[in-house]
């Protein structure tokens, strides 16, 4: 049987949110709602950056396969389409949840840095192959940074690439 | 009929004693003789690889998906001990690549 594979928004809670069919918005607070609520303020004068709360994705088999998946990778396309002062940071998790915040994501790297070449892995810590129902691989954590030359207003969607292999 | 892109390819492996595989990793590798792609849709190629002078390594299928799980790509793929062929779910074509290179598709 062909697997099916979706992905988990963790905000607030280790459960998670299933995505399917939607999106992942960065705010000033902590759940997976998609509206315009707690937007991400613009800082200013010598106040450094604003961040968001931590955003946390891990991919949940709902179908298991056949056979196993493993491989699990997450890219950008490598350019970014966020304009100017705004960034987005990148890191592989583990497995173990933690409750989001706002500080400085650790270990967190542009993740437009993160291409099809060089992408994040993300079974690195949970690296057994995926056989049966529930979450696999590590959890992506991400972060939007928004510095004091950024403009007003929604952002233009970015997407990300998760990839895996199946037997 | 709209087909989930993830069966718009049946594969199927034939083995040296004519069995025929469907599912699975199951079996001996250096019995394998052919290795078939098989489209539902009739716009697209039904894809054989005759294994004479080259081994099965591995088959998968790597599949790509943004974060709204829905599934963009799903790439076929059978390893040799010569190169590799990965095929597209999207349009049929086919690409040869060396033995290692991983392809990768953004969404």
């Amino acid at each position: 049987m062909v697997a099916a594979m979706k992905i988990y928004e963790m905000s607030a809670t280790m459960t998670g949110v299933d995505k399917t069919a939607s999106t992942v918005r960065f705010k000033l607070a902590d759940n997976a709602t998609i509206d315009s609520v707690a937007p991400i303020t613009i800082p200013t004068g010598t106040m450094g950056s604003k961040r968001s709360f931590h955003k946390k994705l891990r991919m949940y088999c709902a179908t298991a396969p056949s056979t196993s998946i493993d491989n699990l990778q997450m890219y950008t396309d490598g350019a970014s389409g966020f304009g100017t002062g705004v960034s987005v940071n990148a890191s592989n998790h583990g497995k173990t949840w933690a409750a989001n915040a706002t500080p400085a994501l650790a270990g967190g790297k542009d993740v437009f840095g993160f291409t099809s070449g060089a992408a994040l892995n993300i079974d690195a810590v949970d690296a057994a192959a995926i056989t049966t129902t529930g979450y696999g691989g590590d959890i992506v954590a991400l972060q939007m940074e928004v510095a004091t030359t950024a403009g007003p207003g929604a952002l233009t969607d970015e997407t990300l690439t998760f990839s895996y292999d199946e037997i | 009929m709209i087909y989930n892109i993830k069966t718009v390819y049946d594969w199927e492996i034939e083995l040296k004693d004519g069995s025929i595989i469907t599912e699975g990793n199951k079996f001996k590798f250096e019995d394998v003789i052919r290795c078939s792609y098989i489209s539902k849709l009739p716009l697209f190629p039904r894809h054989d690889i005759v294994f004479q002078d080259f081994k099965l390594v591995k088959r998968f299928a790597r599949a790509f998906m943004g974060w709204n799980s829905i599934v963009g790509e799903y790439l076929h793929c059978c390893i040799t001990d010569k190169f590799r062929i990965y095929i597209k779910s999207t349009n049929g074509s086919c690409i040869i690549t060396p033995q290692y290179y991983e392809y990768r598709i953004t969404l």
